[in-house]
């Protein structure tokens, strides 16, 4: 029981990040303007060049993580017993690579774009949360 | 009634294997980290101008021998692309075959059209004029050229480039901020758009309007034409 808790925790943050990204991808490949609430340098930092990673937009790249977490958290790994340590520790290195790569472009905003975009920014809290989440089914796992 | 043999368990995951992957996550992390910064650095800072220069006696910047033949005066916006494209590919050809030798005499007379982050570059430009260093700030401003009015024009990051133009950055920033060059920028829009000015880049080669952008050899032979007329 308690294990499904961390399961659906897992899932239900990488479906609110899923959400956050495919927004952010529509209005970085539409060229919409992005509605920022709190800060006003939202479409300054989704427009910037560090909004592209190998030709691909950031936001595309962590829709992809957002998505592989959200799959990796399905029960369908939880029935199979031997494809469950993968599944967690797969969960794991995503959150931990989006992470890095997410505190990575915090810091972008902070002292090189000088903006702060709201999406950005929960995303970035989204992504640590996922990674106190996945750590935790690791840790659980493999202790 | 026959037993089934219990089916073998497939083998956890050997211990070290999910660190081996986690190893993996964190290192193409910082792999793409690092592509991203090297793909971002930033420009060097730019080398000195090595020709004459100055402000004309109505206070546009110029390059050149003022006595030259030649007088070729550019109308600019530093949000333009374009002009940008001008600066990078058509410029460098003409200081080294004509400016340097003191062949033209150019004047860059600012023409801020796309909003008012051009006016501020433009306000910045002349702030980077007084301490003698407009041709460099203009070689940084159209080099970090992204977008129009979305912040990367903004007075900050406008003080933030004086460095790499070899700009005293406390005397840049307080030029900038007091905005004493605005009636200034205004006045040489309006001068522009008097002498029929729609878009950039225009250059009047000895009052001759050349409007949108070209490649460098068609300069290049308008100016030799120009030069052989006056030779005869």
């Amino acid at each position: 029981m308690r294990r499904d808790v961390w399961r659906v925790a897992q899932q239900a943050l990488a479906l609110a990040g899923a959400g956050v990204a495919a927004y952010l991808t529509w209005a970085k490949t539409r060229g919409e303007g992005l509605i920022c609430i709190g800060f006003r340098g939202c479409d300054l930092v989704n427009n910037s060049p560090y909004a592209v990673l190998l030709g691909i937009p950031v936001a595309t790249w962590g829709l992809g993580v957002y998505l592989a977490l959200f799959l990796l958290g399905l029960p369908a790994w939880e029935r199979r017993e031997a494809l469950r340590p993968w599944a967690i520790t797969l969960s794991f290195a995503l959150a931990l690579g989006g992470w890095l790569f997410s505190m990575y472009l915090t810091a972008i905003e902070a002292f090189v774009l000088q903006a702060w975009c709201t999406w950005c920014v929960t995303s970035a809290a989204l992504i640590t949360l996922l990674l106190g989440v996945c750590g935790v089914r690791f840790y659980r796992a493999f202790r | 009634m026959s037993q089934r043999a219990p089916r073998p368990a497939r083998p956890a995951p050997p211990s070290r294997l999910p660190w081996a992957i986690l190893g993996v996550a964190v290192v193409g992390a910082l792999g793409l980290i690092g592509h991203q910064l090297w793909v971002n650095r930033p420009a060097a800072t730019v080398a000195a101008v090595d020709y004459p220069t100055g402000l004309t006696p109505d206070g546009y910047p110029y390059k050149g021998n003022p006595q030259a033949a030649v007088v070729i005066e550019e109308y600019s916006d530093f949000q333009c692309p374009v002009c940008a494209r001008y600066t990078r590919e058509v410029a460098p050809r003409l200081d080294e075959k004509y400016v340097k030798t003191g062949q033209v005499y150019y004047i860059f007379r600012y023409f801020p059209f796309l909003g008012p982050e051009s006016f501020r570059a433009a306000e910045a430009a002349a702030c980077a004029a007084e301490q003698g260093k407009f041709w460099e700030y203009e070689h940084v401003l159209f080099a970090h050229q992204r977008g129009e009015n979305m912040g990367w024009f903004s007075d900050d990051r406008l003080i933030g480039f004086a460095p790499r133009a070899g700009l005293d950055p406390a005397a840049f920033g307080d030029c900038l901020r007091s905005g004493k060059y605005r009636d200034f920028i205004r006045q040489a829009a309006e001068a522009g758009r008097g002498r029929g000015v729609r878009a950039t880049p225009t250059l009047f080669i000895n009052g001759e309007k050349i409007e949108g952008l070209y490649d460098a050899a068609f300069y290049e032979t308008y100016i030799d034409t120009l030069l052989q007329k006056k030779q005869k």
